[in-house]
């Protein structure tokens, strides 16, 4: 079937392939903004799993090496914080990667569903900082009021 | 090709909202406990490398804390508006590429830092230790 001449600009006819009548598309300049964003989300992702493999030996290492009795209860505060810390770490890296992953297919794909996916990981990882964040300010406020004292 | 409007399904949307609530969240909590730091060096640390180190701090923080709040401000506007998602979704991945690249460049020098000290660390100590050693 010809294509409608005086079809409007948002007609089927007028979309390119691969796209929906109210789909999104990118160009070579959009691509580019994304890519930018997403490259330094894949960098800072790899930084942080590796500090948070890093922090996990290093709490093993000083556990399993230390000649003290780190396994009873009061020595064994520190370094199941430590593991914990090390565990949100390693999360929080594995969720931003997947988020930079989804969005830039989603981009290169033109299509809602991948930056959907993007944004649900992005979402774990800000809450995961959000609760971070709450938890250094309640400190401190505590840290704070102590002095005040 | 729409720019107006990226159809979302509406849990996708509430999802986005949410992303940028805690975006806020994290931007907020960042500034607040920067400025209280910088405060208590103020008040009660008032040496100058200490003022020195909390405001480069706070500076560090306001700026992070801008950029993610203004990338929230866009996904925010690209769930619960239909007037231009395209550009305020590129608009939020211009902020989020200035929060993580001034992460990322701050992950790396600290890492370069301690790196450096490490080795040096290592090579000032074996060099006193030959030195003690008959």
């Amino acid at each position: 079937m010809p294509e409608n001449p005086y079809a409007p600009p948002h007609s089927p006819a007028m979309t390119g392939p691969g796209t929906t009548d109210d789909g999104i598309t990118f160009n070579d300049y959009d691509l580019e903004r994304v890519s930018r964003a997403t490259s330094w989300m894949r960098r800072v992702s790899a930084i942080q799993f590796f500090l948070g493999a890093g922090l996990v030996v290093f709490t093993l290492y000083l556990s399993l090496s230390s000649r003290l009795l780190i396994w009873t209860y009061p020595m064994l505060i520190a370094p199941a914080a430590m593991l914990v810390y090390a565990a949100l770490l390693l999360l929080g890296a594995i969720w931003l990667r997947q988020s930079c992953i989804a969005f830039w297919e989603g981009t290169n794909a033109n299509t809602e569903k991948g930056l959907a996916i993007g944004f649900r990981k992005l979402r774990l990882y800000l809450i995961l900082y959000g609760v971070f964040g709450l938890v250094g300010l309640a400190g401190t406020l505590l840290k704070l009021t102590l002095l005040v004292r | 090709m729409s720019d107006r409007r990226i159809p979302f399904t509406a849990e996708d949307e509430d999802r986005i909202a949410s992303a940028s609530l805690w975006g806020i969240i994290a931007a907020l909590t960042g500034i607040v406990t920067a400025l209280v730091n910088a405060a208590v060096a103020f008040l009660y640390h008032a040496k100058l490398v200490n003022l020195v180190v909390q405001g480069v701090s706070l500076a560090i923080a306001a700026a992070l804390g801008m950029w993610l709040f203004q990338a929230a401000g866009a996904f925010r506007a690209v769930a619960r508006t239909d007037v231009a998602d395209k550009a305020y979704l590129l608009r939020g991945f211009d902020k989020l590429h200035n929060y993580f690249m001034t992460i990322g460049v701050i992950m790396i020098v600290f890492i370069a830092a301690a790196v450096a000290l490490f080795i040096l660390g290592l090579v000032f100590g074996a060099a006193r230790m030959a030195r003690f050693t008959p």
